[in-house]
């Protein structure tokens, strides 16, 4: 059981992140950045990997780099957002693979990055989720209504005087870091499953924020410890059992509204 | 200072294309303003210039006797319902509290006041019975309705509506011009419109917008070349004691490649 302990905290923790962070990315639809920022972490990976410094402040600070970088580009640039978000996408991991060439060192530990490590989470891992669960719990409270007007009508917020552009900043600063921290729970390559999911179902259940926030925590735990069971049970990854759980969850409920 | 707005010699447009050119529009407080003309006349680009959400590459706008981004705490906004996200966990009350967004610092719940001046602006336009349903769940009619509450909670000094009877039926068109009538005795509002049956019926003036100029303002008896050089396309008024109705011409045996177009 004590081996389990740290997972089943981390997954409480990750849930608590991806149901905040994923509804919020779900609603200022940001869901396709944040797989972008995900898949853009990898290079921060690579280039820890390739200092020899230690992976989770490099990729933060590589991630929240990327992400003012995508916020500049799709704000000034004529490009469509997709097709900046894919380009940044490509880069950032061929950015981490390149590094990872240039190293000599042994790049097996990069597979928890990619694919999720639950069962050997770091504890200083879990000290900084916790931190920002506590903190991303605290603003999404505190500015759930400007959040929620600023989703259905962003022109209407900066014509309103309302600080768009400060708070899109903050949301992506969130994104980012929330991509970063949560890596070692799904891995970099199936992340935005686990963002995305709990968020998109309880946005289109729920009549408030506040409730589709809660709601969201509640199916990502579900499917965290659902996903840790079965790992767990059959020996297989835990990532990919979290996302085959909350996959099967999301396409089950839209197949049967739409049937 | 006694003008809600005055364009001045304005030039604007986007990556490079211009879509009005040196033109002056001046609107004195008071009053309902209609705006009309052709699709990509620059209807829109009008109040986006009111608004500050875009700057003029040459010429002056001045909104409330200062510039469109220091005046917008006194100034409403009623965008077409099109852009809005529907599919979100919030109630039309919530669209209405929202009008109060930037008139106080960000953060913390609604206040008592604000709360019952929503639900007042809703019993106003008819929508308070609705203040529980979800934004998806809502009509057209009922959502752009939900729209001129939001603005209106602003108690601002000049309103701007983007189509604000494009999905409503009659009774509700009637309902929102007859709020506008009675709050415009001392604001000003302008209207945005394809219909100029609509607007002659119930607004005071009429500023016609086509071929990057506004090329007429004044009353709502708008001259039929006027319109037919805006639209670009042979058009016809009907009066017969009606409001001004623009038909395009029935030319069955016309091979002329006359472009036609109407609006009704």
């Amino acid at each position: 059981m004590s081996l389990l302990l740290l997972p089943l905290i981390a997954v409480l923790l990750a849930s608590i992140t991806a149901g905040i962070v994923g509804t919020l990315a779900v609603s200022h639809r940001m869901v396709s950045l944040g797989g972008g920022l995900a898949h853009a972490a990898y290079g921060g990976v690579g280039l820890a990997f390739l200092l020899g410094w230690a992976p989770l402040p490099v990729a933060v600070v590589f991630t929240l780099g990327i992400a003012l970088l995508m916020a500049f580009l799709i704000e000034r640039s004529p490009e469509r957002s997709d097709t900046l978000i894919g380009v940044v996408w490509a880069m950032g991991m061929a950015f981490g693979i390149l590094c990872i060439d240039f190293s000599r060192n042994y790049a097996g530990d990069l597979m928890a990055v990619l694919f999720g490590s639950l069962l050997a989470i770091p504890r200083q891992d879990l000290v900084a989720l916790g931190v920002l669960d506590a903190v991303i719990a605290l603003c999404a409270w505190r500015f759930r209504r400007e959040l929620l007007a600023m989703a259905v009508d962003p022109e209407f917020a900066e014509v309103a005087g309302f600080p768009v552009r400060a708070f899109r900043i903050g949301l992506l600063s969130v994104l980012s870091l929330s991509v970063v921290l949560l890596m070692r729970v799904t891995g970099l390559v199936l992340l935005v499953a686990f963002l995305s999911i709990p968020g998109a179902l309880a946005v289109r259940w729920s009549r408030s924020l506040g409730r589709a926030i809660w709601m969201a925590i509640g199916l990502s735990l579900a499917f965290g410890l659902a996903g840790l069971a079965i790992s767990w049970t059959f020996d297989l990854s835990t990532g990919a059992c979290i996302i085959a759980v909350a996959g099967t969850t999301y396409l089950a409920v839209t197949l049967r509204n739409h049937s | 200072m006694n003008s809600a707005f005055r364009i001045q010699q304005v030039t604007v447009g986007y990556r490079g294309h211009v879509v009005l050119h040196h033109v002056d529009l001046d609107f004195p407080r008071g009053g309902i303003l209609g705006l009309i003309g052709p699709n990509g006349a620059g209807k829109s680009t009008v109040l986006r210039l009111l608004l500050g959400l875009i700057a003029p590459q040459e010429g002056r706008v001045e909104v409330l006797g200062t510039s469109p981004t220091l005046a917008r705490p006194k100034v409403g906004y009623v965008p077409q319902t099109l852009s809005l996200s529907r599919d979100l966990p919030g109630t039309l009350l919530d669209l209405v509290l929202s009008g109060f967004l930037g008139l106080q610092p960000p953060g913390g719940s609604p206040s008592r006041e604000e709360y019952d001046r929503s639900r007042e602006w809703m019993g106003l336009v008819g929508i308070d019975h609705l203040e529980r349903r979800k934004l998806s769940e809502l009509s057209g009619g009922q959502l752009q309705l939900g729209l001129v509450a939001r603005a209106l909670v602003r108690q601002p000094d000049l309103l701007l509506l983007d189509e604000p009877t494009a999905n409503a039926d009659a009774r509700a068109q009637g309902a929102v011009f007859a709020l506008l009538d009675e709050i415009c005795r001392d604001r000003t509002a302008v209207v945005v419109s394809h219909d100029i049956g609509v607007l002659s019926r119930n607004v005071g003036s009429i500023a016609c917008v086509g071929a990057g100029k506004i090329v007429s303002h004044g009353s709502t008896e708008v001259p039929q070349e006027v319109i037919e050089e805006a639209y670009g396309c042979p058009v016809e008024l009907i009066g017969h004691g009606h409001p001004h109705r623009i038909l395009a011409h029935h030319h069955p045996h016309d091979d002329s490649g006359h472009r036609h177009g109407g609006v009704s």
